[in-house]
């Protein structure tokens, strides 16, 4: 219509066209396999109907008709159109109905029928198909009589099999065989056994059996058309055939012995009397699989040997890896017993004459990565086998790395650079740090691009630190340092990076830092000097992770280096009289490389060393770099109780109070970071008392000057104890901070009852001053105190705080506590005059009685046996 | 309305024995039985014992080659139901009951009636010969290496060349050359009969195949053999006849047939 009435028509009718071939063609296709789905449907319908007319005569007990209708359903597996797998449903169906047909020849010898008649009579039938699945079906309860050996029956049935020569219907009909056979094989110990023959006429018939399957299955594959369809239709039956490799490794009788003197050679000359690819590749892959690992380990030469000489075209090392694969997990759980067999034999030689064997040959023509697969397992199987055998694994890196070297760059793909990270990671998981020692390790590596290198990079990290293996030893590191560089330092050509992977890499190297140990503490100055190299190469983003941890090691380094400095001094004022007695942990190894320390090595080049460390990650993190300038300090104070130091301390308590001027603006991170601070600084104890003047009122300042009028509060109490405390006393300007609180404590109470927390938190702070001794502490003041919030106190727990109940705790515990300490008579505090506070969480507060009971009934019982 | 009878005597009065002889006494009963108030007027009744080859398809060649007769009674009326005893003292069995699709071998029972001007009332009843003989020796196998050249070469034989009606035939095909794609092969059976036709005294031939038994499927290899077991019991067979009475004979063929892929048949 549209030619018609828009005269559009060319171009529309070869749209047309063009749908019309399409549709035909995609039509075509479709029919092909609905074909196949239709006739398939079919036959099974007519094997339903017949093995319903055949279960219908069993029920009648006509024998008669039941094989005639079995006959007709067995017709159906003559089905010369199916495919192989549709062939496989159609004769999984008939295999169930024959199984009442089984059961139905098991009743009628039951009823006094002579099996050799039966036997006959089912051969009567005039297609060979039908008459030899009869056949088989009534021989195996012929078997079971045990009126006739059933190696007799056997022999006879593998004879008859003969007649079946296509492919396809003879290897299922010898797939049927072996399943009817299977527990009727004579072997050792089973009621056939005997008479019936022994396991080595199991042995003939399957290898028999194997040996025709064989030939069928290589048949299969036909003239050169459609090679490609032929090849994956034969691969869906392999397991056909393999059916006869488990049946024999079934066989009780199959002893180690029974294997390598008959069975292997068998099946070896099985194999080879063909030179058929996928034959030969499943079969020697199913011997591997079939046979216990033990027995292949036994006889590893003659399964090497033989694998060497099969077509070359075959996959070898498929072969290869399965077994090495296999070998690997069997050394794995018997390692007694592969000691034993390691030392007969040298299976790694073995192997590596073998697999050098097919790189030579096959080296040109095989791709790269399938190569390095096959070392991939080789190494697998070399680490569980022999554990502690560095070399063997550094030769498998060599012939690597001379394979690699051959090859081109392009050959390098993304399964082959897999390979060699595999490569380079398995020796990882239980060599760990040995490889460092391995000269190959880092040629292989070099292969690799620069995200490989990062991952292998990664892997080691994670080997290292999982060991906990300490690192003592400065060669190691710098080696370990050259393996890991790609973490290091940034590579130009690579792109972005997920943040959370970069933030765990850097992580990992800062945790190898921590693993740095030596009871020396030069070596480890010079094994820390080691790592800050790269360190200080790298670019901030990297050193805001790895900064940090290279504090604290040099932080170790300078308490290590105190403890060593006083221990040598009790040595030499000892005059090197005793060892033993007094030496603590550390100094009990050998001392003769530590007598002297190093001249530059002491606490000024550490202090100096961290404080640079520390400004360049000041510069980029305040809050960061101001944590760690106290923790400097902190060191400084622990290790120089002479204040030596004075003045770089000082430098550094004004760089760390400049931070926090200039670049902390955040008021609850201000908050926090003045918290920190206070609490440091009152313990510090390297200031001249000038400095620690400056310093203290400066943070005293700081604090006051803080957004919230409680948090002040807070803050200045704290710095109470920038001014009483164990190394520092001032009173006056104690006190001078305790009014000042209580200053601003005042005022917040007009804004708001909900600061009446403040005033529980002075008087607190009162009570510790008081009971710590500080004579300045007026009882007045903690008296003020307690009324103050004894007037309040109804209107503040009617209030809407969010912490009312917290405070009342608080506050119920510090009046226990007073009261606690009149009791014991502690000096001012009987003059103190403070209410219980009911506690809150009393009505709360669930009963322990059960659980006290059952402590005393515990405890009464442990006494009676006692 | 009359009833005539031919009655095999009982059981007991044939000896066993007398099996192996060649002279046989045959003998039976008549009995004819009138109607109500009938009478059966007639010109003599009498019985005969036939031997008879039978040409199915050849009307002509068909001859007796045994007969003899006796006389029950002479020409005259039947008032009532009577019975006869008659014997054949002197028959000799020479030829077995062979029934064929082209060539039958009879013997029978013949009682007439005659009568004068209606038709004659004729019972024919068949009885079957066996002659036993003894087993024939063994002689030979049957071997045989056949084929076409280049293309199919093989080689068969058969445990035996002569086999009893319940036998079971073993043998095998041992394939030597295949370059045929061969679809299956089979053993069929094959009924020969031969016979003279009357008119022109020409051999005529009938093959008729029995049984066709499928022994391989698909295409072996060189180097293959494939087993035959045949059990005859299952066909419907006769023994081997030569030269019955100058008439017919009847042999059996082991015919083994392969197909190819095409659908030729090669067969031996």
């Amino acid at each position: 219509r549209c030619v018609q009435e828009t005269g559009i028509n060319a171009e529309y009718m070869g749209i047309v066209h063009q749908i019309k071939q399409s549709q035909k063609v995609f039509l075509e296709g479709q029919t092909m396999d609905d074909d196949q789905e239709i006739k398939l449907e079919e036959r099974r319908k007519t094997v339903r109907e017949q093995a319903y007319y055949m279960k219908k005569a069993i029920d009648t007990a006509n024998l008669r008709d039941a094989l005639r209708y079995s006959t007709y359903m067995l017709n159906e597996l003559k089905a010369p159109e199916l495919s192989p797998k549709n062939y496989y449903i159609l004769y999984m169906q008939v295999f169930d109905e024959l199984r009442v047909l089984e059961s139905a020849f098991r009743e009628e010898y039951r009823r006094g029928r002579r099996m050799a008649d039966l036997y006959e009579s089912v051969q009567y039938a005039q297609n060979i198909i039908p008459r030899l699945y009869l056949l088989v079906t009534a021989g195996a309860v012929y078997i079971e009589t045990n009126e006739v050996a059933a190696k007799d029956i056997l022999n006879d049935l593998l004879e008859m099999i003969k007649g079946v020569q296509h492919p396809l219907r003879g290897l299922f009909l010898r797939y049927y065989f072996l399943k009817m056979c299977k527990d009727k094989l004579p072997d050792e110990g089973n009621e056939y056994e005997g008479e019936g023959g022994t396991f080595k006429d199991a042995v003939s018939i399957i290898l028999g059996n194997l040996e025709e399957m064989n030939k069928l299955w290589i048949r299969m594959q036909g003239s050169s058309s459609n090679r490609v369809k032929r090849e994956k239709e034969r691969i869906d039956l392999k397991v056909l055939v393999g059916e006869n490799i488990v049946r024999l490794s079934g066989l009780q009788g199959v002893t180690l012995e029974i294997y390598t003197q008959e069975v292997l050679p068998k099946l070896l000359e099985i194999i080879s009397s063909t030179k058929d690819v996928i034959s030969q590749q499943y079969l020697m892959e199913c011997i591997v699989t079939a046979f216990p690992d033990e027995y292949n380990l036994k006889n590893l030469n003659t399964l090497l040997e033989r694998t060497g000489s099969l077509n070359p075209n075959c996959d070898i090392k498929a072969i290869y890896i399965s077994l090495m694969d296999r070998l690997a997990d069997f050394s794995e759980e018997n390692k007694s017993e592969i000691e034993n067999i390691t030392q007969d034999m040298d299976i790694f030689q073995m192997f590596k004459t073998n697999i050098d064997n097919i790189i030579e040959e096959q080296g040109q023509t095989m791709e790269l990565r399938k190569l390095l697969d096959l070392q991939v397992a080789f190494l697998n199987f070399t680490l569980k086998t022999y554990e502690k055998r560095t070399d063997y694994v550094n030769q498998i890196l060599k012939s690597c790395v001379v394979l690699c070297e051959k090859q081109s760059s392009t050959s390098f793909d993304e399964d082959s650079l897999k390979n060699i990270v595999k490569l380079l990671t398995y020796p990882l998981e239980s060599l760990s740090i040995t490889i460092l020692s391995m000269d190959e390790y880092p040629n292989l590596m070099n292969y690799l691009p620069f995200t490989k290198r990062k991952e292998v990079a990664v892997k080691i990290c994670q080997a290292v630190i999982s060991t906990r293996h300490p690192l003592n030893n400065l060669t190691t590191v710098n080696q370990l340092l050259s393996f890991i560089q790609p973490l290091l330092k940034e590579e130009q050509s690579f792109g972005n990076q997920e943040p959370y992977e970069f933030e765990g890499e850097q992580q990992l190297v800062a945790r190898l830092v921590h693993l740095v140990e030596n009871n020396h503490p030069d070596k480890v100055f010079e094994i820390l000097n080691a790592f800050r190299q790269p360190f200080e190469a790298a670019d901030e983003k990297r050193q805001f992770y790895t900064y940090p941890s290279l504090i604290f090691a040099y932080i170790r380094l300078a308490r290590q280096l105190k403890i060593y400095n006083e221990t040598q001094g009790t040595y030499k004022k000892a005059g090197n009289a005793e060892e033993g007695g007094e030496e603590n942990e550390e100094e009990s190894e050998p001392q003769e490389t530590q007598a002297y320390l190093k001249p530059e090595l002491n606490f000024k080049v550490v202090f100096e060393i961290i404080r640079k460390l520390a400004d360049s990650i000041a510069s980029g993190n305040a809050e960061l770099g101001i944590k760690l300038y106290l923790d400097i300090l902190q060191i400084i104070s622990e290790c120089d109780p002479q204040r030596e130091h004075d003045e770089f301390s000082y430098e550094i308590a004004e760089a760390a109070l400049t931070l926090y001027e200039d670049e902390i603006s955040d008021s609850e991170t201000k908050r926090v970071i003045i918290l920190q601070i206070v609490g440091v600084f009152q313990i510090l104890n390297c200031f001249s008392e000038e400095n620690y003047d400056t310093l203290v009122s400066n943070i005293t300042q700081y604090c006051s000057k803080l957004l919230k009028k409680n948090e002040q509060c807070i803050a200045v109490l704290q710095c109470t104890h920038l001014f009483l405390n164990q190394h520092y006393r001032n009173e006056a300007r104690a006190f001078e901070c305790f009014k000042k609180c209580l200053k601003i404590a005042q005022t917040c109470l007009k804004s708001n009852i909900k600061n009446l927390n403040l005033y529980v938190s002075i008087l607190n702070k009162f009570l510790f001053f008081l009971s710590a001794g500080v004579e300045a502490v007026h009882l007045d003041d903690i008296q003020t105190c307690i009324n103050l919030i004894n007037e309040k106190i109804e209107e503040f727990k009617s209030s809407n705080s969010d912490n009312v109940e917290s405070v009342m705790r608080y506050l119920a515990n510090t009046s226990t506590y007073v009261q606690e300490k009149k009791n014991s008579g502690a000096q001012h505090f009987v003059e103190i005059n403070m209410p219980q506070y009911l506690s809150l969480i009393h009505i709360s507060e669930p009963t322990r009685q059960a659980e006290i009971s059952y402590a005393v009934f515990c405890l009464k019982k442990k006494k009676r046996y006692v | 309305f009359f009833f005539l009878m031919i009655r095999r005597p009982p059981r007991s009065t044939q000896s066993r024995s007398s099996a192996a002889s060649d002279v046989y006494k045959r003998q039976g009963q008549v009995s004819i039985q009138l109607g109500k108030n009938k009478k059966l007027e007639h010109t003599g009744i009498r019985v005969e014992l036939i031997g008879h080859i039978e040409m199915v398809y050849d009307k002509a060649g068909s001859s007796d080659f045994t007969s003899m007769g006796r006389e029950l009674e002479p020409t005259g009326v039947l008032f009532q139901d009577k019975t006869y005893n008659f014997s054949f003292p002197k028959f000799e069995k020479q030829y077995e009951s062979y029934y064929g699709s082209s060539v039958k071998l009879r013997y029978f029972l013949r009682v007439t009636i005659n009568r004068n001007y209606a038709t004659k009332i004729i019972k024919e009843v068949d009885f079957a010969v066996l002659v036993p003989a003894t087993e024939p020796e063994i002689k030979k196998d049957i071997q045989m290496e056949v084929g076409i050249e280049d293309c199919l070469h093989i080689e068969f034989e058969y445990s035996k060349a002569q086999y009893h009606l319940k036998d079971v035939v073993i043998g095998k095909v041992k394939f030597m050359l295949v370059r045929i794609k061969i679809k299956y092969m089979e053993l069929c059976i094959v009924k020969q009969e031969k016979y003279l036709t009357g008119q022109a005294n020409q051999t005529q031939t009938e093959n008729e195949t029995l049984q066709k038994f499928e022994v391989m499927d698909g295409c072996p290899n060189k180097g293959d053999v494939i087993p035959i077991r045949l059990y005859l019991a299952g066909s419907d067979l006769t023994p081997t006849y030569t030269d019955v009475s100058n008439k017919f004979s009847v042999k059996y063929y082991l015919n083994l047939v392969l197909v190819d892929s095409e659908d030729r048949r090669y067969f031996k």
